[in-house]
């Protein structure tokens, strides 16, 4: 519903702002659609005077106008014709932004109009989103607009400084469904109290009004009252702005005084004209079959036997709940009415809207309940309203009411609630403080207090309705947490976690190539890392248990190959061994941020390794001879790292046979330097390669299925010694366009005779797509030679040729 | 007889002998020769069909269809005796395959993860579940983290208890030692927390590498811990006790009972052993839980009000508990492996397990 921000302060002394009251019915289990601020699409239409105006010389309809905006004058070509010299008017300068004749928004620019200058524009009301329809330009009101030229037109109108909260309310609170209902929630959540509003009076039992109810099942409680002495005409300024703001257009004060009441309660009454109506013989009753009714709206409906209505003794005057009759409406002329406040059984109010497919302000409101509670309240504030507008003579009338009007209750108890909530830092009287706010009520006497639910209230039978109610009070962010999961706030000393997730991942990976993980002390000898290259101060025990285990070990490979050599030791084939796990040293400086925790005293970092022993044996067993293994080991490790992203790192080369060794994301590996197999006596070939885990997990992308077909060329280049693949990899990814998908080098051919001594023959599969379109052969050929050209002109056409 | 008649008493005889040769046809080429000696250029379908042009439209017309319709016919009968005959052919081939697929597959070794690691994942898993998060701290640690903190008071017998490595030279802040348990790290917690104003609840787990001075068949001078922390307004004995009977549960399976036996160690009060039914004699007692029936399998209790203050926290408005074990005892009995030392050899035949 379209909830009034001004018209919440009427009813209660909300002192936030609207964003305050929006969020503050949120947590009370209103939520919004958002805020509608009338005035602020017009914060840059300013307020100008016409001082002059000329017929446009090319444009018979059109004129020129000089309008003062206070601080200048500005020229305006305006197509109206309802403006004179003198009229203040609404004007968009340059740069300012309207909602525009189509809601779109339209921000003004510098323009020529038929060759004459217009710097901005008079706006209508139309195109300021002020009105349906406009008659030529807004001329403002000369009384309202004073000394304010140039000040934006929104300051002059107070209605434009409603805002307006598009509040959606659950079908299970139809009473929350208008202005008094939500003010309620406010005041109990705010601890204020709802403001009275002005109220009628009138005389009950009246003469000559005598409702009745043919069953009381179908209407619950219905009040008639003739009020006499009216004067039909047009409703005061606010009561026009609120009704605006609620979604309805003012008419006048009698039909208006009904919608506010709807709006402002909640509960819609009808006025039947009393010349035309018999009050004596008012009664809500089942229609009968063949009879008809004209309604308001114009159009005739068959009456179903199970539709409300009310009818007098000489015909049907209205769909109840739903719309009055043509009939029996108040006209201009209208002197004196009868007033129906009454209540009806939701489920038959829906079944009547739904089969004429009538749905109305009203329906909508009956079909989730209005309770027969306090008829009167609502009539008193419709005598309140028309005091206010044209005043009445008399009102009279009187009520029937079922004897089976449900009053609610149950018995608090605390224990129960917080057992179900929460503990709640509220006392049992400042809970029950804030229940009255919602119009509960409690009756002390007895072990329990009794609890009776707000008499407005359809949905609420039992205690963990009231409990409901004291979290919604409280605030359902503000109850008792009792966390079982673990919150972020705990993650707060610097730790292993990422690096532990990347390890876990290339763990993963390398047990699925085949490698079992070992784990290994953290000890060492000072001499094996020496050997093996590694020259930075150790971290030293200084009570080690052996003298061979006296430092922490600055690299994983060196255990994992005498684990290697170990297994050799014991006649294992194919032998394949990863690690993670720490290495430490000796910081150089404090906290260097090279550590993976904060405030640790040495460096230790956690990196992961593996080593590849193949020995002679295997040969026959595990790959193709005649592939060197080393192009095997390397291309785990690329089917293993791909999974990480990270910083390139250069491993300690001397490890490393020194032209077999490679370097990449976080570290790298290859050949072990034969130096290093004859320290550790180990015969054959061995592999090896470390990395950090400061690297990062490439999480999983979207990529389209491609609809369209590739093309493959083949790209066969003779690269002379001494240049290497990567360097005309690079040569390739450089000229890489939006037609070249991929290249890889899938074929390396040596041959001294065919191709001179040390030049090598790489043949490259290059396939060409493009995403949107199939390609042409021809243009995957001319792309092909441009990236052929492009590529042996960047490396040297004596370096490289096509083969 | 009209020319009509004559002509489609042709194209009836053509369409039947060739019907009967394809009902001969045995092999895919018998049906390439009806192809196209019925079908092909010089067909009596397709010379009819050409010479259709020469007829009066009402006879074109009356003819085509009929032409076409037996052409029509025809194509369907041969293509569905082409795949017939070619599927045949197909199996035959395929039954005389010369692969002989009793030969071995390509050898390729098993990888495997080492138990250690497969049981301190198994046992991450089910403190994840219970919300406790896994943070980690160093093993080279400041010996006042490692004792001081904790309420090992210096000079206090339970610092002998634990044999420690120290590190040569010592930091600006003391002593440095290896990390004797995983416990220093609740005090890195329990601080670093103490600064952004103690939030609750903490509930954390800390697995890692561990180090005593002590190099046997049942002691390894370094080894594997995990323990958990939780920290929160009320949370005491209740919560410790139902956590571990879940925790084991989850770990050794459904029927395992728990008992905790009071017991001592600095950092908690009251302190307790916790015991499980022997996983192997299922409580009856056996050789392992020396006849016992339980195992011994952790440590646990409430925090110690002086590890509060120690670290930070006022140990009036919180409470907490705590409680470790060893992950290579816990592998020792989940897999059944006597001898502590094999964990650490890292030989392949016992990192593959039974193949």
């Amino acid at each position: 519903m379209k909830l009034s921000f001004r018209a919440i302060k009427r009813f209660v002394d909300f002192s936030g702002s609207v964003e305050d009251c929006a969020n503050a019915l949120a947590d009370l289990g209103f939520p919004n659609d958002g805020i509608e601020k009338k005035g602020a699409a017009l914060q840059s239409v300013i307020v100008g005077r016409i001082d002059s105006k000329a017929q446009h010389p090319q444009a018979d309809r059109l004129s020129l106008l000089k309008v003062n905006v206070g601080t200048q004058i500005l020229s305006v070509v305006c197509g109206a014709k309802n403006m004179d010299v003198g009229d203040h008017v609404a004007l968009a300068p340059i740069g300012a932004t309207i909602p525009g004749k189509d809601g779109k928004g339209m921000t003004m620019e510098r323009a020529k109009i038929r060759g004459e200058e217009s710097e901005g524009m008079c706006c209508s009301l139309v195109e300021l989103a002020l009105g349906a329809e406009s008659d030529g330009i807004w001329i403002l009101d000369p009384k309202k607009v004073g000394q304010s030229l140039g000040k934006p037109v929104a300051e002059l109108l107070p209605e434009l400084s409603d805002a307006i909260i598009l509040v959606d309310v659950t079908p299970n609170r139809g009473d929350a469904l208008c202005v008094r209902g939500l003010a309620r929630e406010l005041a109990a959540k705010f601890g204020l109290k709802l403001k009275p509003q002005k109220l009628g009076r009138w005389k009950t039992p009246g003469a000559n009004v005598k409702p009745s109810v043919e069953n009381f099942d179908e209407t619950f409680g219905f009040l008639a009252c003739k009020v006499e002495g009216l004067k039909v005409q047009s409703s005061p300024a606010d009561w026009v702005q609120f009704l605006e703001s609620s979604g309805a257009r003012s008419i006048n004060n009698l039909v208006d005084a009904t919608n506010m009441v709807l709006f402002e309660y909640g509960h819609p009454i009808h006025f039947f004209d009393a010349e035309k109506v018999d009050a004596n013989s008012i009664q809500a009753r089942f229609a009968k079959e063949g009879e008809s009714l004209k309604l308001l709206d114009g159009q005739t409906i068959e009456l179903h036997p199970e539709d409300l209505v009310i009818a007098d003794q000489n015909q049907v005057l209205s769909l109840a709940g739903i719309m009055g009759g043509a009939a029996s409406s108040v006209s201009e002329a209208t002197t004196s009415v009868v007033i129906e406040v009454a209540s009806f059984n939701p489920k038959r109010i829906r079944a009547s809207a739904k089969r004429h497919q009538l749905s109305s302000e009203s329906s909508q409101r009956f079909e989730r309940g209005v309770n027969a509670h306090r008829l009167e309240d609502t009539l008193e504030r419709a005598l309140g309203l028309l005091q206010d507008a044209g005043g009445f003579e008399t009102a009279s009338g009187s009520k029937v009411l079922t004897r089976q009007l449900p009053k609610l209750s149950c018995l608090w108890d605390r224990k129960k609630v917080e057992a179900k909530i929460g503990r709640l830092e509220w006392s049992d009287n400042q809970i029950f403080d804030r229940l009255r706010a919602l119009e509960y009520e409690f009756d002390p006497r007895g072990a329990q207090p009794q609890v009776s639910f707000p008499w407005y209230r359809t949905d609420a039978e039992r205690l963990e309705d009231v409990m409901e109610d004291v979290a919604r009070l409280i605030g359902y962010e503000n109850l008792e947490k009792t966390s079982w999961v673990a919150e972020e706030s705990v993650r707060v000393i610097e730790d292993l976690r990422s690096s532990l997730q990347v390890g876990n991942e290339l763990l993963d990976r390398w047990v699925s190539l085949g490698f079992c993980q070992s784990i290994h002390w953290s000890f060492t000898r000072p001499e094996v890392e020496k050997d093996l290259g590694i020259e930075e101060t150790p971290v030293t025990l200084e009570n080690p248990i052996h003298a061979e285990k006296s430092v922490l070990r600055q690299s994983l490979l060196p255990q994992l190959l005498e684990c290697a050599k170990l297994n050799a030791a014991h006649g294992e084939e194919d032998i394949r061994l990863v690690e993670i796990g720490p290495v430490f040293r000796e910081s150089n400086e404090k906290n260097s941020g090279h550590s993976d925790y904060l405030d640790s005293p040495k460096v230790e970092e956690w990196k992961v390794a593996v080593v590849w022993y193949p020995r002679a044996a295997d040969e026959k067993r595990i790959w193709d001879s005649k592939e060197d293994p080393v192009f095997r080991f390397k291309g785990w490790c690329e089917a293993a790292m791909e999974a990480v992203v990270g910083k390139p790192l250069r491993i300690s080369e001397k490890l490393f046979h020194p032209k077999r060794h490679w370097s990449g994301a976080g570290g790298g590996g290859g050949e072990i330097h034969p130096r290093v197999m004859l320290r550790l006596d180990m015969a054959g070939r061995a592999f090896g390669a470390e990395w950090t885990l400061k690297l990062k997990v490439k999480s999983w992308k979207f990529s389209a299925p491609s609809e369209f077909p590739g093309v493959d060329l083949d790209l066969c280049l003779a690269l002379a010694p001494g240049l290497s693949l990567s360097e005309v990899e690079k040569a390739i990814q450089k000229q890489k366009s939006n037609l070249l998908e991929s290249s890889r080098a899938y074929d390396v051919f040596e041959d001294a005779k065919i191709l001179g001594a040390g030049k090598k023959a790489i043949t490259f599969a290059m396939r060409y797509r493009d995403p949107k379109r199939t390609l042409s052969l021809e243009e995957v050929k001319k792309e092909h030679e441009r990236i052929l050209q492009a590529v042996l002109q960047g490396l040297g056409s004596e370096r490289v040729s096509l083969r | 007889m009209s020319l009509i008649e004559e002509i489609s008493s042709r194209l009836q005889r053509s369409y039947q002998e060739a019907c009967s040769l394809l009902n001969k046809a045995n092999t895919t080429s018998d049906v390439e020769v009806v192809r196209i000696r019925f079908l092909g250029k010089k067909s009596d379908f397709s010379e009819i069909l050409s010479g259709l042009k020469d007829l009066s439209p009402d006879d074109r017309k009356s003819v085509g269809q009929t032409a076409n319709e037996l052409r029509q016919h025809l194509d369907l009968a041969v293509s569905t005796k082409a795949s017939e005959i070619g599927d045949r052919e197909l199996e035959k081939k395929l039954a005389n395959d010369p692969l002989d697929i009793s030969l071995p597959g390509k050898l390729f070794s098993r990888g495997e993860l080492h138990p250690i690691y497969k049981v301190q994942k198994e046992i991450t898993r089910i403190l994840q579940l219970m919300g406790l998060a896994p943070v980690y701290g160093p093993e080279v640690e400041y010996e006042e983290f490692c004792f001081d903190r904790l309420n090992f008071k210096a000079g206090h017998p339970a610092r002998d208890m634990q044999a420690t490595f120290f590190v040569k030279g010592g930091s600006a802040k003391g002593p440095l030692v290896l990390r004797t348990h995983t416990s220093p790290v609740q005090a890195r917690v329990l601080m670093s927390l103490a600064k952004q104003g103690c939030p609750l609840p903490v509930r954390v787990q800390v697995p890692g590498r561990v180090y005593r001075v002590d190099d046997d068949a049942t002691h390894s001078p370094m080894f594997h811990q995990i323990e958990g922390l939780v920290v929160d307004k009320r949370s005491g004995m209740s919560d410790l006790r139902s956590t571990l009977d879940f925790f084991f549960r989850e770990f050794f399976g459904p029927e395992t009972k728990v008992r905790f036996r009071p017991s001592y160690f600095p950092f908690t009060e009251p302190s307790a052993e916790v015991d499980v039914s022997c996983v192997f004699c299922k409580g009856k007692g056996c050789r392992i839980c020396k006849t016992s029936g339980w195992l011994e399998v952790a440590g646990a209790g409430l925090v110690h009000p002086e590890v509060f203050k120690a670290c930070g926290w006022n140990p009036d408005e919180v409470q907490g508990w705590a409680f470790g074990m060893g992950i290579d005892r816990m592998t020792m009995l989940k897999y059944e492996i006597p001898d502590l030392r094999l964990l650490f050899e890292n030989r392949l035949s016992f990192l593959r397990g039974q193949q």
